[in-house]
């Protein structure tokens, strides 16, 4: 009996010893929602004041070298960075946005998200003027993935998620002559890129989300929620009637809204899915725009199609922009490569390199003795020369 | 003709109340900091300005959310919650 005793004694102490052995040796849970570590970045994060802002903002953009405050800045937030980073490597990203809400979805973290990565770039800078490239462009990197996680299903997010990765884009081009001797480095930032740009989501799911989450407020009890929206982007007596038109909607006039809405929105995705040209596919979805605005005015079955629709054809510019920056960047990587290996740049662009998305032709390649620039063929009207043009410095040997 | 009067006030009281008031938001209210981080007022801005006039709206929302956190000790933490 007392031999048992001793046996079950010995059987308990064994398992409890086992037990306090797994839980040393196996490591605690870790989320795999890479939006929880974000939040915790975005609360963590200290703020600089505004000179420093301004520092940062200089540094940033390549104007100014750094000085104690931005490293003693971004050595205060390490931590920030940490979280930015290991959320970036997770696959799965879930922000718990309630999409039944429709417009009234709130995205609290939208501003904190840009200071973050702000301030991931800053790090980014710190690391290249330590000679450390290859830390610089795995926190561009980071932002890249960042910029995928963010891009959710609303057109708002999506344009977030086109900044940041343009920001990322921008830092690789100043940072890339610090690894310009490095085959290695380059040959795998070109496929990580590859990788980000294929990932990135079409514009076509963009505005299929964006009909989705948008559609969900064409109901008469979300009426009052969507006029004042309204009053506030537009005042006038063109509102003022569109206004009184929502709040007397009956379900009839609701359904028939939400038909043309729905409707709308797939004649965008069926534009942007014919693959035409830059130029063509930007003036139909102009066209669509303005015909909403004049159809808004006689029909009342438009009312909501005209309040919702995004500003799509300003939209596919972004995403084209982004598109051609990639390309530019990946050109470039090649570029580097190749005067790696032969001691020089090439006069012409290898045949398989990448074409400018807004042309559809190779880029404009031009060689000076500190840089060489990738220019796009085509640009849109409004917009600057220089916003399509891509300068990569030269380290001179 | 006191009569008269009285009736095309009824009437005239009768018809606006069937009406839905429409006034119109912007001369009454001042959305919140909430309120200007909803998807339908950064739409708005988007449509308005694009990413720029959206980064405003966010900083402004943020700049009255006064959401930048302030560092605070654990012990301070805990002498607050004490009240002392």
């Amino acid at each position: 009996m007392v031999t048992l005793h001793a046996h079950r004694l010995r059987v308990i102490a064994s398992m409890f010893v086992v037990l306090l052995l797994t839980g040393v040796t196996t490591s605690a849970p870790q989320t795999d929602n890479a939006a929880l570590l974000y939040y915790q970045a975005c609360l963590l994060y200290g703020q600089p004041d505004g000179t420093l802002e301004q520092m940062l903002t200089d540094f940033r953009d390549g104007k100014t070298a750094s000085n104690e405050a931005i490293r003693k800045h971004v050595e205060t937030n390490r931590l920030v960075v940490g979280y930015v980073t290991k959320a970036a490597d997770l696959s799965h990203c879930d922000w718990g946005y309630d999409y039944s809400l429709g417009l009234d979805i709130t995205l609290t973290h939208l501003s904190a998200i840009k200071r973050i990565a702000f301030l991931v770039v800053a790090d980014a800078r710190l690391s290249a003027e330590e000679g450390d490239y290859r830390t610089a462009l795995d926190r561009c990197m980071a932002i890249h993935k960042m910029a995928l996680h963010e891009t959710d299903r609303m057109a708002v997010t999506y344009l977030v998620g086109v900044s940041l990765s343009a920001l990322a884009n921008r830092t690789i081009q100043d940072l890339l002559v610090g690894v310009s001797g490095d085959v290695e480095a380059l040959n795998q930032l070109k496929t990580r890129l590859t990788q980000i740009q294929d990932a990135f989501p079409s514009l076509q799911y963009a505005m299929t989300q964006e009909g989705q989450v948008c559609g969900a407020s064409i109901r008469k009890e979300k009426a009052y929620d969507v006029v004042r929206v309204m009053s506030e982007d537009e005042k006038g007596s063109d509102t003022d009637s569109a206004g009184a038109r929502i709040l007397a909607g009956d379900d009839a006039f609701f359904e028939r809204n939400r038909a043309h809405w729905f409707n709308t929105i797939a004649g965008i995705v069926a534009v942007l899915d014919s693959k035409l040209p830059y130029s063509q596919t930007y003036a139909k979805l102009d066209q669509y725009s303005d015909q909403m605005t004049r159809e808004s005015k006689g029909q009342p079955d438009a009312t909501f199609t005209r309040i919702l629709l995004p500003a799509t054809s300003r939209i596919y510019l972004l995403t084209t922009r982004l598109q051609a920056h990639f390309d530019a960047v990946r050109v470039a990587t090649d570029l580097y490569t190749i005067r790696a290996r032969t001691g020089r740049l090439p006069d012409v662009l290898p045949g398989d390199a990448p074409r400018d998305p807004f042309s559809g032709e190779s880029f404009v390649y031009e060689k000076a003795d500190d840089h060489f620039t990738l220019r796009c063929q085509a640009k849109e009207e409004t917009e600057k020369a220089e916003t399509n043009q891509y300068e990569f410095k030269i380290r001179r040997d | 003709m006191a009569a008269l009067i009285l009736i095309v006030a009824l009437v005239v009281v009768s018809r606006t109340s069937d009406e839905p008031i429409w006034q119109p938001s912007y001369v009454t209210e001042t959305p919140s900091a909430a309120d200007m981080l909803t998807v339908g007022r950064l739409n708005a801005a988007c449509r308005r300005g694009g990413l720029p006039e959206i980064d405003r709206q966010c900083e402004q929302a943020a700049q009255r959310l006064d959401i930048q956190p302030e560092r605070i000790s654990m012990e301070q933490l805990i002498r607050e919650m004490k009240g002392t």
